[in-house]
């Protein structure tokens, strides 16, 4: 009942929530502050995208962002900016022996970073040719091409690419 | 030292800057900081560092000011008494904590990664914890009371690193000298070793010498005067041979013999060590690493640090003391030769460095390899009825070939590269011998034109050479032995960091041992975490009467299974209190504790072993009487009864498979031996037949009587037995009561349960 919704009716309230105004079970007008999740946030970020109340119960399964005004998508775009961060890799400084630990000091999109990572915690190959990258602290890092970083940056990384 | 490690480790202040403390205390005067975290995303997922605060009556946020170029800070602060909730909301290597206001507003929300999540729920939960002391001054401890603001920050974002390398403080040097302080009790053997390592080495550059004698004085000799003291020269110099052969090898025969035992007796040492200071450990500590990593750190490690001992030490040092001695031997042959044998050594060095560093990388590509067909191996096999099933055999052949094809790949770029390199080697060695008989033939020429005036004698060439082929051997040991000693020091910081681990469950010196515990158990306003953010348990209070059975009943995750571990003290808890007859766990002897309670787990585990020795397991002096009473209680009898080895089946891995039924039966007759006053009861939610689940029943029965019992319980036949019933949500102790009383509450969360479970009793018999 709940997907008939094709066209929810958003907008941001000025403490900054994303508002739903929807009819209650008893048809009557309410707005609910939304969290929005994304089904497939690592390959399919404008699709299937729940919108839900803050007790995690879906009120909307929106299948395509693109279907909506734009207005409405971009709210939600701006939301699943926060849900699908990660911090891409665009050059690798260096990348120091720690004893059981490897140093990584890169750049990224986000800005400057140095994090640890595990010797056995290798970086992985993820279809389509990334490598996703996972530090002691569960942080994760994606290099979307490798292929496209510079000589040194590549010739760093050369031992873990498939 | 642990602001050098922030600086390098994570490039992040290892505490809050002054400008910050200023800024926030003219925006909240008056009021001191008691916890604050880094937040290191902004809204719009750019690093940058801002500070979380927690003073005594505000949360403060503190960003850089983006636009002013002096460093300034702009302060927002948010009394703790308006802010109702905190929402955490959790990206996909991020999170967000929204601050909520009392109208449910969004007061503001902090940005940043997985590095200062536990930096921000201990801010979070001293803040829950601070706001409750405002409303209701006295309600709880004072936490943020004693707390050094940076050290709790440090160690916040210090325990990731920390988790994965225990042995942050120690240098590779630092790990060498501890791995041969294991050999100091067996001085002698290793000084034995060493002496006679030296001897080998040095008997070893006789032969040379002695064919030198023989060439140059000996046959000379006779070709001239034939001398009759000849013969006995060279029975002189034969025989020598044959000593200097002779004895090397009862030297190497004697070092190899002691050594090893030597080794062997260090690794045995290493393993026990390893493996005893384990056990001391608590289950935190092997909750947080894989199962096979453990069992790698006792067997193949501790293995690899055998070999090491045994050879690579002597190894090492024969090489050093050859080399110096090859020199000697060279420079006392001919100098002029013997700088000519020197200057490709650095060259030589260099090559075997570079090129054991290459092929490190490449065996590290190839394990990648391997590790990931050997995971598709792990990974189908055990499935393979699901894809008999689905029919997916070709499917799973071409992943295989895939990953197959991968290694094959990877193994001939490393053919490729040490086929070339041994062939250099050995040319560049040979362009030495060349270079070496170049200059050095004519002049023995020229020693024999001249009657023996000028140039080199031929026995003096002749032992020169030999040398010389002595010389490359060491040289390449040592430039292989770099790589070596990396692995070496790993395996030992691996080892060592097992036996670095304080374990975080210790007696006190004061620890009360009560041999017969009565069975009351109180908890008062627990609150507990498992990783030091997410509160498990938050203020549960409650006093169980001894002999009482008690069912704990709620939501998955709601805590159940957490209460159960704090009463065995399986962890320490944050605040509140946990006794048992009036005692605080912490002060009781631990094992004193837990052989009176008996624990029978939702999945039973046997060990490999008869089903006697596992009835018997963890009881002492036990009469086979005792076993089949035990048994029988537990309605386990009759079926150990009917398998051919009876009672002496053995099961486990490897063993006799048992059904569910049989294996709980089995656990249960071993907690009705073992007796204890105090028992829980992890109940299975896995469907047994009605038959089978009435005799367990019965068996449950004959074993809670009499015992304080904590029942996780499923099934309705259990929950009604219960004396009292605890309904566990969201780590708060919901309600309480017996069955009747709850089933009385018509909005009750147990209410709810029930008749949830009566509904699919009902579809199921329909």
């Amino acid at each position: 009942m709940t997907e008939k919704i094709t066209k929810p009716d958003l907008y941001r309230r000025e403490d900054g929530r994303i508002v739903l105004k929807h009819l209650d079970a008893d048809q009557k007008p309410v707005e609910t502050a939304l969290q929005i999740a994304c089904c497939f946030p690592w390959s399919l970020q404008d699709q299937w995208i729940s919108l839900r109340d803050d007790k995690g119960k879906e009120l909307i399964l929106l299948e395509k962002l693109d279907d909506l005004d734009p207005a409405t998508s971009v709210l939600i775009k701006e939301e699943m900016a926060f849900r699908t961060f990660l911090a891409r890799i665009t050059s690798i400084d260096a990348i120091t022996d720690e004893m059981e630990l490897f140093r990584w000091d890169v750049q990224t999109n986000s800005g400057e970073r140095t994090f640890l990572t595990n010797r056995h915690d290798m970086p992985r190959n993820l279809p389509g040719g990334k490598v996703l990258i996972k530090d002691v602290g569960n942080d994760q890092y994606i290099i979307d091409n490798p292929g496209a970083l510079d000589a040194k940056s590549r010739k760093l990384l050369w031992v873990y690419l498939d | 030292m642990k602001s050098e490690l922030f600086k390098t480790y994570f490039r992040q202040p290892d505490s809050i800057p002054d400008e910050v403390t200023r800024a926030v205390s003219s925006a909240v005067p008056g009021e001191s900081i008691r916890l604050y975290a880094a937040l290191d995303l902004n809204a719009r997922m750019a690093f940058t560092v801002s500070w979380a605060i927690l003073t005594d009556k505000y949360i403060a946020l503190a960003e850089p000011n983006g636009s002013a170029l002096d460093g300034s800070w702009n302060v927002r602060s948010f009394p703790l008494l308006d802010i109702e909730k905190y929402e955490l909301l959790e990206g996909l290597s991020n999170s967000r904590l929204n601050l909520v206001s009392t109208q449910s507003t969004l007061l503001i929300s902090f940005y940043y990664t997985r590095r200062q999540s536990r930096a921000v729920g201990n801010l979070q939960f001293a803040a829950e914890q601070m706001r409750k002391r405002l409303k209701e001054p006295g309600s709880v401890a004072d936490l943020a009371k004693d707390l050094d603001a940076a050290a709790e920050y440090q160690e916040a974002v210090f325990k990731s690193v920390k988790d994965s390398k225990a042995t942050l403080s120690m240098p590779k040097m630092g790990v060498m000298l501890r791995l041969l302080s294991y050999m100091k009790p067996h001085k002698k053997v290793v000084i034995i070793a060493f002496v006679l390592s030296t001897l080998t080495t040095l008997l070893q550059l006789l032969p040379p010498y002695l064919t030198r004698l023989l060439v140059d004085n000996v046959i000379p000799s006779v070709t001239k005067n034939g001398s009759t003291h000849t013969p006995v020269m060279l029975a002189y110099i034969i025989g020598g041979l044959a000593c200097v052969w002779g004895l090397g090898e009862l030297m190497s025969f004697i070092r190899l013999r002691t050594m090893s035992i030597a080794g062997e007796k260090i690794a045995m040492k290493l393993r026990e060590d390893v493996y005893t200071h384990m056990q001391k450990l608590s289950l935190s500590f092997f909750g947080s690493r894989s199962t096979g990593s453990l069992i790698t750190r006792v067997s193949s490690d501790t293995d690899r640090l055998w070999d090491f001992v045994t050879f690579g030490v002597m190894d090492i040092a024969m090489s050093i003391i050859q080399i110096i001695g090859v020199t000697i031997a060279l420079f006392a042959q001919k100098w002029s030769l013997a700088i000519l044998v020197i200057i490709p050594l650095p060259i030589m060095t260099l090559m075997f460095y570079i090129h054991g560093r290459d092929i490190q990388v490449l065996f590290l590509r190839i394990w990648r390899k391997w590790s990931s067909m050997t995971g598709v191996l792990s990974d189908v096999i055990p499935g393979i009825r699901v894809v008999k099933a689905f029919a997916q055999e070709d499917h799973e052949v071409a992943r295989f070939k895939e990953k197959n094809a991968a290694i094959e790949a990877e193994a001939i770029e490393l053919h490729k590269n040490w086929t070339k390199f041994w062939p250099s080697v050995v040319m560049l060695m040979h362009t030495c011998s060349l270079i070496v008989w170049i200059v050095g033939a004519p002049q023995v020429l020229e020693y024999i034109t001249s009657g023996g005036q000028k140039g080199i004698p031929l026995g003096v060439f002749i032992a020169f050479t030999g040398y010389m082929w002595m010389f490359w051997g060491p040289v390449q040991q040592l430039g292989m032995m770099s790589r070596t000693i990396n692995r070496v020091t790993t395996s030992a910081s691996r080892v060592f960091e097992v036996m670095d681990t304080v374990p975080s469950i210790v007696n006190k010196p004061t620890a009360i041992t009560i041999p017969s515990i009565k069975g009351h158990v109180q908890f008062d306003n627990v609150t507990f975490s498992y990783d030091g953010v997410r509160n498990v348990l938050k203020g549960v209070s409650f006093d169980v009467r001894p002999g009482e059975m008690i069912g704990l009943v709620g939501p998955s995750g709601g805590g159940k299974t957490t209460l159960v571990n704090l009463i065995c003290r399986f962890y320490d808890i944050k605040d509140g209190s946990v006794k048992v007859d009036n005692i605080d766990v912490r002060d009781m002897n631990i094992a004193s504790l837990r052989t009176q309670i008996g624990v029978v787990l939702q999945e039973p585990y046997l060990f490999h072993g008869t089903i006697s020795e596992n009835i018997s397991y963890g009881s002492h002096d036990i009469k086979l009487r005792d076993i089949i009473d035990s048994a029988k209680a537990a309605n386990a009898h009759e079926f150990i009864c009917g398998f051919p080895d009876g009672y002496e089946t053995i099961v486990g891995e490897r063993g006799q498979s048992l059904s569910g039924g049989e294996r709980q039966r089995i656990s249960i007759a071993r907690a009705i031996l073992h007796n204890p006053r105090l028992l829980i009861l992890d109940e299975a939610t896995s469907s047994v037949d009605t038959e089978t689940e009435k005799r367990i029943q019965e068996a449950l029965q004959r074993l809670v009587a009499g015992r304080t019992t904590f029942a996780i319980a499923h099934r309705l036949s259990t929950l009604s037995r219960a004396d009292r019933l605890f309904v566990m949500e969201d780590g708060k102790l919901a309600e309480h009561g017996t069955h009747e009383e709850l089933l009385a509450k018509p909005d009750g969360v147990y209410a709810k349960l029930h008749k949830t479970q009566m509904e699919l009793h009902a579809a199921i018999a329909v």
